[in-house]
């Protein structure tokens, strides 16, 4: 297990960095040398020095630190993101596929709704109905998204629902449950693990657009949509504000995504039987 | 009958390797054939045993990883190891023809069965008139003996039956009068009497336009009954070899022989209480072990067996056995 | 005591169907409910009427799609009966739920022919194995411990194997465990579906040979589905011949190639290559067939029809001693083992 890990690159890197970005998650108080909404007075748009490794902002604040502290909320975002899409998601998308008839319909449409709304609209509504906050970006992000993963849990169940397997397991008394959540859900892990990579990328990204635009987090709050938009004015004068929230946000969907696809070739039952 | 004298084609000394890694398997392994004018010949042996994989060697058709490397495939004197790949795809379809195991799947659904036979007349030979293709395609249907060719060429694979599926298939593969056609498993997605119907079809046609083929199957008793000299392989190796007659009536290694008594025979004077079978399971290509290959299912098995590989040896006219136990 | 002698009326009949009739409705698209065309409906069993003694196999043979699996899953209640009765050990069971239900699960199990497909990929083989006896029956750890691992002496497992995963095992090893899971319940009738068809010769062998074994000393009575004439010749006591939904001859396994008395029982035996190097200079045209007609289902193939056979469906009659045919004009000549094939 380990090794097929370790020999598949594209995982490995993923892997590595996903540590690296959860490091300076958790020990964000720890790796930065100021904090993160502390003014210098007098050291505003500052580049990249000794003192301030990314540069200031224009109130004088560290931006490596912001940056760090920003990775905090991109990954609150991405895992409440993606719990709230799968515990919202998998039971839908089950009790669809399993039992099908007009309850699939009707759950089908009811989902169908929440899937024609862009999220950037989304974001948008939410924040009218809530207010700007880390969580309105969530409950925003969490509906649009949740949708897909009703649509794949159910694609997967209509297909192992046909299996023999599922068949053999009725006539050996298995009641509905049992089925649905021995039988069919375990067998529907290797695309939900994929879409887990999927929809914390997508967080990343959707997070950092929703505060760009304003629909997201509150300002002091450090997070790299914010600290795009603020430094939109400044792009020629001072274009560290903005190279390195954009690198971070980069790397983070890129270990998303590295994972993800790694993931999917480990899993993928060809695969394993050649590589061993 | 076969003409003994015209060779169509001779495989020496093939052996298709797949590298994966550090790990090597070897799914053809030092395999020689011959095949010549009007002789039907059969590769049998079970799943993995490497016989599709020649077929797609002699080809030059095999899946990525894999390399094929021989001492020479001469296909009507020419060496096809030396041709580039633009003359390999002339030969393909023009020279030899593949037949599919599943008809359905070899035919697009999208496509009529004159777009089908035309595609083929257009990959060779593409300055044909619009009147000499459909003359050549109702041609080949005919020889298939389709009935209704001029009605049934506007139809769709899904319109037809799996035999006349198949028809279609070997009309694709003899439109260009190919000497040489390789059928893998052509008749085990259909039923066993429209099997009989294609074999005596296969049959007609190896008389009437000279055609040879090679039957790729794993079922001894069809191979046995329609193919005139057969070849037998075990784990990428040829086991033994001869003409069916002598194969059947008097099988000389052991795994033939327990290959044939582990069917069950329709005979109603036998009572078979049980059947004899041969005791454990085809290994892995890539862990193969250091002697005889069939070493460790083999009843008659025993020291020398197990630690020295055997060669394949010649033991009678026209037959070749890989294994030392049997004497001249 | 010989294999094809074990017939008889006064043996128990552990199931039977009646008139059985599982009709599959055609989709009608809105042109055909405009036009008003007549609803269309594929016959997958027409009218068969079988019965199973206690103790035999009966071995159910015919080409693709002509209804054979089709009873199989309607036995088990996996396809809605249209028309007509199973009856198991008396009491029929189209209307059951429930308690009664499990309970007739208990005793009748199914093995199938993909061996991959009907055991869950991410259940280990000892589990599957266990979960008839958990459902079943209530036994403690120890005792359910005790009959795993005999069960799976029986079959031919190791027990180091017990924790592995389906796709570790090999083709035959997989229908092992399909074996062990429906066997370990103790079930009066085992449904085999095909249950060789894709295995390898060597491998074949030992699982017919394991059924056989397990046949005996389980005292099981057996439902053998295949397509493959030598595989049912081997092991059944009984043959029924199926062609499109109805069954055309049923007969004593000895004297399916002395005694096929049904034109279609005829050409299956001669289409098995025997082997033996013959030139058949027969050659058919390819014709298409036609299905929805009345009277015999063979019409259209059949070398020796007549003007009754199309207007009038054959009854299914006792013809002789145990030996039942669904023929107008049956072929009334013994065909002597030499007349079978033509040795070049």
């Amino acid at each position: 297990m380990f090794k097929t890990v370790i020999k598949n690159k594209k995982l490995f890197i993923g892997l590595i960095m996903l540590i690296v970005f959860l490091g300076l998650g958790i020990f964000a108080p720890q790796i930065t040398p100021y904090p993160y909404d502390k003014a210098y007075v007098g050291s505003s748009l500052k580049p990249p020095s000794n003192d301030f490794w990314f540069g200031t902002d224009r109130l004088g604040r560290d931006v490596f630190s912001r940056v760090i502290y920003g990775t905090r909320i991109s990954l609150i975002a991405a895992v409440s993101i993606t719990s709230v899409c799968l515990l919202l998601g998998i039971p839908l998308g089950l009790l669809s596929g399993y039992y099908g008839g007009v309850l699939d319909i009707v759950l089908m449409r009811m989902v169908d709704v929440f899937f024609a709304f862009p999220w950037v609209l989304m974001g948008l509504l939410v924040v009218v109905v809530r207010g700007q906050g880390l969580s309105s970006v969530i409950i925003a992000l969490s509906l649009s998204y949740f949708p897909q993963i009703v649509r794949i849990v159910r694609s997967n169940v209509l297909t192992i629902k046909e299996q023999d397997f599922i068949a053999a397991a009725r006539l050996t008394g298995e009641n509905d449950f049992y089925i649905i959540f021995k039988y069919i859900l375990p067998n529907c892990f290797a695309s939900l693990i994929v879409q887990t990579t999927l929809i914390m990328s997508f967080s990343i990204l959707g997070e950092a657009a929703l505060s760009y635009l304003g629909y997201g987090t509150r300002p002091p709050m450090p997070s790299w949509g914010i600290l795009l938009q603020q430094a939109t004015n400044y792009i020629w004068v001072a274009g560290y504000l903005v190279i390195f929230p954009g690198i971070f946000i980069i790397f983070a969907v890129l270990t998303f995504n590295f994972t993800g696809d790694g993931l999917r070739d480990i899993l993928d039952p060809r695969y394993k039987r050649i590589y061993g | 009958m076969a003409n003994e004298d015209k060779n169509i084609l001779e495989v020496r000394n093939l052996t298709t390797k797949f590298r994966f890694g550090e790990k090597v398997l070897i799914a053809v392994n030092d395999v020689s054939i011959e095949i010549n004018e009007k002789e039907i010949v059969g590769i049998v042996g079970e799943s993995g045993c490497g016989k599709s994989m020649t077929a797609f060697s002699v080809l030059g058709i095999v899946p990525h990883p894999g390399e094929a490397n021989s001492r020479g495939i001469i296909f009507k004197g020419r060496n096809l190891l030396k041709k580039s790949h633009k003359q390999m795809r002339k030969i393909r379809g023009c020279g030899i023809s593949l037949v599919y195991q599943d008809p359905l799947s070899s035919l697009n659904p999208s496509f009529n069965i004159y777009w089908h036979l035309g595609e083929v007349l257009k990959a060779h030979r593409p300055n044909l008139t619009k009147k000499e293709k459909y003359h050549l395609i109702i041609d080949s249907l005919k020889k298939v003996r389709i009935l209704n060719p001029e009605e049934k060429v506007l139809q769709y694979p899904h319109q037809f039956s799996g035999g006349m599926r198949q028809r279609v298939v070997l009309a694709m593969a003899l439109i260009l009068n190919s000497s040489l056609v390789i059928a893998d498993e052509p008749t085990t997605a259909l039923d066993v009497t429209t099997q009989k119907e294609i074999f005596n079809l296969i049959e007609k046609l190896k008389e009437e336009l000279s055609i040879s083929f090679i039957i790729i199957s794993h079922d001894l008793y069809l191979i046995g009954e329609r193919c005139d000299r057969v070849y037998v392989m075990y784990s990428g190796q040829i086991v033994e070899s001869g003409s069916s007659t002598d194969i059947f009536n008097d099988p000389f290694h052991p795994y033939t022989k327990g290959l044939l008594d582990s069917i069950p025979k329709l005979d109603p004077n036998i009572d078979e209480h049980e059947l004899d079978t041969i005791k454990g399971e085809v290994q892995n290509l890539i862990d193969l072990p250091k002697g005889c290959f069939f070493s460790n299912r083999c009843k008659l098995a025993d020291k020398v067996c197990k630690s020295t590989r055997q060669e394949l040896k010649k033991v009678g006219k026209g037959r070749m056995v890989r294994c030392w136990k049997v004497k001249n | 005591m010989l294999e094809s002698q074990k017939l008889g009326h006064n043996k128990n009949i552990i199931l039977k169907t009646d008139k059985l009739k599982v009709y599959f409705p055609i989709e009608r698209t809105l042109g055909d409910f405009i036009l008003n065309k007549p609803k269309k409906v594929v016959k997958a069993v027409n009218d068969v009427s079988l019965d199973i003694y206690e103790n035999e196999v009966l071995g159910l043979v015919g080409e693709t799609g002509c209804g054979k699996s089709t009873i199989a899953k309607t036995i088990l209640l996996m396809n809605p009966i249209t028309s007509g009765k199973i009856v198991f050990q008396g009491k029929e069971i189209n209307i059951l739920n429930g308690d009664k239900l499990k309970d007739f699960f208990s005793k009748v199990q199914m093995i199938w022919q993909d061996s991959f497909s009907c055991l869950n990929p991410r259940m280990k083989a000892h589990d599957i194995i266990s979960r008839p006896l958990v459902r079943f029956k209530n036994l403690n750890k120890s005792e359910t411990s005790k009959k795993i691992k005999e069960t799976m002496k029986i079959v031919g497992l190791n027990e180091n194997e017990m924790y592995r995963y389906p796709h570790e095992f090999s083709g035959g090893g997989r229908q092992r465990i399909a074996i062990a899971r429906a066997l370990i319940s103790e079930p009066s009738l085992l449904i085999a579906d095909e249950p060789t068809s894709s295995l390898d010769v060597s491998i074949q062998a030992q699982i017919l040979n394991l059924l056989k074994r397990l046949k005996d000393s389980f005292k099981l009575t057996m439902l053998f589905i295949s397509h493959d004439l030598a595989v049912i010749n081997f092991i059944s006591n009984r043959i029924a011949v199926m062609y499109f939904g109805r069954i055309v001859e049923l007969m004593p396994k000895k004297e399916l190639l002395t005694k096929n008395y049904h034109w279609y029982t005829k050409k299956l035996v001669d289409a098995i290559p025997k082997g033996k190097r013959c030139i058949d200079t027969d050659i058919t045209l390819e014709k298409s067939y036609r299905l929805n007609h009345e009277g015999c289902i063979y019409y259209y193939r059949c070398e020796n029809a007549k003007k009754k056979c199309l207007k009038e469906i054959p009854k299914f009659v006792e013809f002789e001693k145990d030996h039942y045919v669904a023929c107008h004009y049956p072929r009334r000549e013994v065909r002597n083992l030499r007349g079978l094939r033509k040795v070049s």
